[in-house]
């Protein structure tokens, strides 16, 4: 037996099967199940009840309202608007990671000095508090007070001082601006899977004289899907679990502009008064499309199927 | 938060010497160089931005009495050194728990056959997306049932429960690139699973262990959802929450408003020095957040 | 294979212990309906929301009356009033020791009175309503389902009114503020005109405010719009609150408000005017204390002098606000130190405490009886406009007992219209659909 061992050890990706090790498997895993069976099923299990109920904080007193919850929720416009801010928020951090991002790692990569001090600046905001973040510019950006218009005024160019928070367009703006001061993440990927692309192309391109923003365009950002997918897959993700980026510039506003699903559930979990089915309910449904987003990611990249 | 699951290795490719990479060697020109630095230049100033905009409000009135006075003195009962205090000690529970669970669970995945392993660890995975706010009431039941409003604990567990899903998984593609020789080899000796995660992949793991620990620690100075709502005692806040507590606290003259912003940019300095000192270790744990082969 | 306990095992033990501690924690805390001798040494733990009566206030009154009772060491646990709801709520059902609990004067005090004491079980000589005005007990009472008062009102207050700059008034041409819209356009193009810098007037954006300052307008045309909608199963949308939008959106278009401010919340709102950029700021009767010199001079604000107005209306004898017991304090049903708490309360609300908290103007006290010691009030303005403000929050026009989440979202469609994103008719049918939808109420 020990020799048949020792040839299939060799191969790390297909070892004969021994006989399995589940029951050592299931102690390894009772922390994970522990925790996954408090924080996440037990969870489920709690928020379908009570999305079906009419209830306070306290949990008492529940009142059976049936698919009530579910019916106000979907119909309520600020609710479906907020899913559609989700993913156009997405949807705009995504192409300024692909251009910008994309642009900032080759660059940093080509030999510029400081490089240090680019990079801590470019992944700050992704590290430091968002509500931080948000906060500064939501002070930066008062129309009246904010350090933006004063100094624009400053530099003589008043005319270009805007009503940033207030204004549904600018608003909305301002929060995709936001959510694309977090490119230091993609950034980050952008500049590890540089480090390892095959050199044969860039140097051929080298060759021929082709300029840096040609090579750039041309040879290196085709060479990257795997990477762009990456980044896509991640800002998508952390997109959806956004909530300071909103709740501490503009509050979702004005009025509902600038709602996402992270600071409508907070803006009802905050409300006083029998909400916390309504909450719950909320709650599911953004779970749900929690659950289906990661399913989409993990389908798109399954490794195919040669390698297992 | 974000995870991603990754299709290239990056471990296995080293980059050649500096002067033969031809990264460094597609800018040619003069003009092109200068081009580049401008581009980035800008952009760094307009990431600078905020801080800039934070630092010189609150340089207003006072100048630097305004920190002097933050940093010695509570605003509306919290302290600022109270507040990292209370982060960093979440931070550790976090760590703590997440890296039990990651370590444990990570090698089940990737060092013991089991059937069912892989659709297991789909389902783990399932659970990246997850915003906090959506565990938020069952969260509020649970902390009350078992009483942990207002402790340390009863923030990191919400918290750990929501990073685990990444942490299992840098774990367990950290624990498949181990060589099967190494534990093949142990367990011939004789050594059974506990020996073998005790004394070969713990010590294996410990680049990621470490990578996992620091980005811990940065995701709970970050966070502001759990202290919120876990801290009923406003005494009680972290760095992330003191934000709202201090907006409410500092109220109506210049002067006040000139350390509400010098409080912004003390809250930020602890992110700040984990960025600058660790960052190396922040980004070997992202990026490695998964090699999938 | 060798099973001996490793890390793993030794991790997994501890957080069960972990689990374990804390159901034996919970379980020990689990009675707290004792009470605790007068007599005896002990510490009381008061939770109240910010602003209501505050926290320097709220340490004169715990100064006073601690050097009375030297026995009893009060702490006071002061809540953003945003957030008071939901976590003094979550407070009182997870048990947590509270002996003094604030209690909102809204539906909130209905949702939670199963955990407050009844005041007629409130240990300690004769009710603690007795000497309270009767207005003041009667809202309190009407709180409660069974009409059976769960907490003791303390002071009452009222929303919206306007707190002004005499110096810029004068500025402007005028030595008595504005009384109708038609005057306050006058103010505003004098002002501008003399000083263009200066914002004639300004109301804070937070949506709560704003919506208060939708509700003042629209009483100031219909009284009775707010009972009727409150108590009566009104609607929203009727020609009151259309004119109370259309009424809004003119004072931004003739100058008087300006659009540059509708990002200004709260704080910032109050620097400005007490800074002397805007001169008039318009917020509820607890910043009273702007008229006193004492509270100007310890908050370093450079104002001589400020004084009250009502907001303007077309018709100036229709002039009002709502009103309400704003501060009022109960007694948790779990509090192990009741006979300390209702001492505590009785001092605040009739007792010795009055003197301490009544000077600086943050409510008109509930105390019958009770008036400003001579002095406190120096200038002309300040004496009027301390008369203004009684007489504002003695006559309201209704009772403002607010319905949050739904003032909170009229509010904001207040902004949006201000801004000219959304009609004053449209507003008021969303606010109308709103309100029957359920989800506010």
């Amino acid at each position: 037996m020990t020799a048949t061992k020792r040839m299939t050890a060799a191969k790390r990706h297909r070892p004969v099967r021994r006989r399995s090790d589940w029951k050592v498997a299931l102690i390894f895993l009772v922390p994970l199940i522990v925790m996954y069976a408090i924080y996440f099923v037990y969870s489920t299990g709690f928020l379908a009840r009570t999305s079906f109920t009419k209830v306070s904080i306290t949990f008492f007193n529940a009142v059976d309202v049936g698919w009530e919850n579910y019916r106000l929720l979907l119909g309520d416009p600020v609710f479906l608007r907020s899913i559609l801010n989700n993913l156009v928020f997405a949807g705009i951090s995504i192409v300024a990671a692909l251009t910008i991002g994309f642009f900032i790692a080759v660059a940093l990569s080509t030999g510029v000095r400081a490089k240090r001090v680019f990079y801590v600046l470019f992944l700050l905001p992704v590290l430091m508090p968002l509500s931080l973040l948000a906060t500064l510019f939501n002070s930066m950006l008062q129309q009246r007070y904010g350090v933006l218009n004063t100094t624009l005024e400053a530099l003589g160019l008043g005319a270009l001082a805007q009503p940033w928070l207030t204004d549904p367009g600018l608003a909305f703006g301002v929060v995709s601006v936001i959510f694309c001061f977090l490119i230091g993440l993609p950034i980050l990927y952008y500049t590890a899977d540089l480090a390892a692309l095959p050199t044969e192309s860039l140097e051929a391109a080298l060759l021929d004289g082709a300029g840096p923003f040609r090579i750039m365009r041309s040879v290196i950002y085709p060479m990257m899907t795997s990477t762009h997918l990456t980044v896509i897959l991640s800002l998508l993700l952390g997109s959806f679990r956004a909530l300071e980026v909103v709740l501490f510039s503009t509050q979702g506003g004005p009025g509902d502009t600038t709602e996402i699903v992270g600071s409508y559930l907070y803006g009802w979990s905050t409300s006083a008064g029998p909400t916390v089915g309504f909450v719950a309910a909320a709650s599911i449904v953004v779970l749900i499309i929690a659950l289906v987003i990661s399913l989409v990611q993990m389908v798109i990249t399954r490794p195919r199927k040669g390698r297992k | 938060m974000t995870a991603i699951t990754r299709t290239t290795g990056s471990a296995t490719r080293r980059r050649k010497t500096v002067e033969r990479d031809p990264l460094q060697r597609i800018v040619t020109r003069r003009s092109e160089r200068v081009v580049i630095y401008v581009l980035l230049i800008l952009m760094a100033a307009v990431f600078a931005m905020p801080l800039y905009s934070g630092i010189v409000k609150s340089l207003g009135v006072n100048g630097i009495g305004n920190y002097i006075a933050l940093l010695t003195q509570p605003i509306g009962n919290v302290s600022i050194w109270a507040t990292y205090g209370n982060s960093l000690l979440i931070g550790l529970f976090h760590a703590l728990l997440v890296l039990v669970v990651s370590a444990t669970a990570g090698y089940a995945f990737s060092r013991l056959e089991f059937p069912g392993r892989e659709v297991t660890f789909s389902a783990v995975l399932l659970f990246l997306a997850v915003p906090g706010i959506a565990i938020l009431v069952p969260v509020y039941s649970i902390t009350q049932q078992a009483g942990l409003f207002n402790t340390h604990i009863g923030v990191a567990l919400p918290e750990a429960a929501l990073t685990i899903p990444f942490g299992v998984l840098l774990l367990r593609n950290y624990g498949r690139n181990i060589p099967m020789a190494l534990t093949e080899a142990a367990h011939l000796d004789g050594a059974g699973h506990f020996r073998v995660f005790w004394h070969i992949f713990l010590p294996l793991s410990r680049p990621a262990l470490a990578n996992l620990t620091v980005l811990c620690f940065i995701w709970s100075l970050q966070d502001f959802l759990w202290p919120a709502f876990i801290f009923t005692d406003p005494s009680m806040a972290t760095a992330a929450q003191a934000v709202q507590t201090f907006s409410n606290a500092l109220g109506q003259s210049p002067s006040e408003l000139a350390m509400y912003n010098a409080s912004l940019i003390l809250l930020a300095v602890p992110a700040v020095l984990f960025v600058l000192f660790g960052m190396r270790l922040i980004v070997n744990g992202l990026v490695a957040g998964g090699t999938k082969e | 294979m060798n099973k001996r306990i490793s890390a793993t095992s030794r991790g997994r033990f501890f957080v069960g212990a972990l689990a374990g501690v804390s159901a034996l924690a919970l379980a020990g805390c689990a009675g707290g309906s004792s009470d605790t001798a007068l007599s005896e040494k002990q510490t009381i733990q008061v939770w109240g929301w910010s602003g209501a009566p505050g926290e320097a206030t709220m340490d004169a009154v715990i100064d006073a009356y601690e050097a009375e009772n030297p026995n009893i060491t009060v702490e006071y646990n002061e809540i953003t009033n945003t957030d008071y709801a939901n976590k003094a709520t979550l407070a009182l059902s997870s048990k947590q020791p509270i002996d003094v609990v604030g209690v909102f004067p809204n539906d909130w005090a209905g949702d939670n009175e199963d955990f407050l004491l009844p005041v007629d079980q409130w240990p300690g000589d004769g009710s603690p309503l007795d000497g309270l005005s009767e207005n003041a007990v009667e809202q309190t009472e009407n709180l409660y389902s069974d009409g059976e008062a769960r907490s003791v009102p303390m002071y009452s207050n009222g929303s919206v009114l306007g707190f002004y700059n005499p110096d810029l008034l004068a500025r402007a041409g005028f030595s008595e503020p504005p009384a109708t819209w038609a005057e306050m356009e006058q103010f505003a193009t004098a002002l501008k005109a003399v000083s263009p810098d200066i914002l004639p007037a300004i109301v804070p954006n937070d949506t709560w405010l704003q919506g208060d300052f939708l509700l003042t307008l629209a009483g100031n045309t219909d009284p009775e719009f707010w009972n009727d909608l409150r108590y009566h199963d009104g609607d929203w949308n009727t020609p009151a609150t259309v004119e109370a939008f259309t009424q809004y959106r003119s004072l931004f278009e003739k100058g008087i408000l300006d659009a540059s401010t509708l990002d200004v919340p709260y704080a910032d709102a109050m620097a400005a005017f007490t800074t002397g950029e805007a001169a008039i700021v318009f917020t509820g009767a607890w910043e009273a204390g702007l008229l006193l010199d004492s509270y100007r001079e310890a908050n370093g604000i450079d104002l001589p002098a400020v004084g009250a107005m009502p907001v303007p209306a077309d018709d100036p004898d229709a002039r009002g606000m709502r009103a309400f017991v704003d501060a009022t304090f109960g007694i948790p049903v779990n509090s192990s130190h009741k006979s300390a708490a209702a001492d505590f309360i009785r001092f605040m609300t009739s007792g010795d405490g009055v003197d301490v908290w009544g000077p600086t103007l943050i409510g008109t006290p509930a105390l019958e009886g009770w008036s400003l010691p001579d002095g406190t009030l120096s200038s002309d303005v300040a004496i009027a406009g301390y008369e203004t403000i009684q007489e504002l929050v003695n006559n309201p026009n209704s009772d403002r007992n607010v319905l949050s989440n739904f003032e909170n979202q009229q509010g904001s469609y207040a902004l949006e219209v201000a801004a000219g994103n959304l009609s004053p008719e449209e507003a008021a049918e969303k606010g109308q659909a709103d309100l029957e939808s359920g989800k506010y109420n």
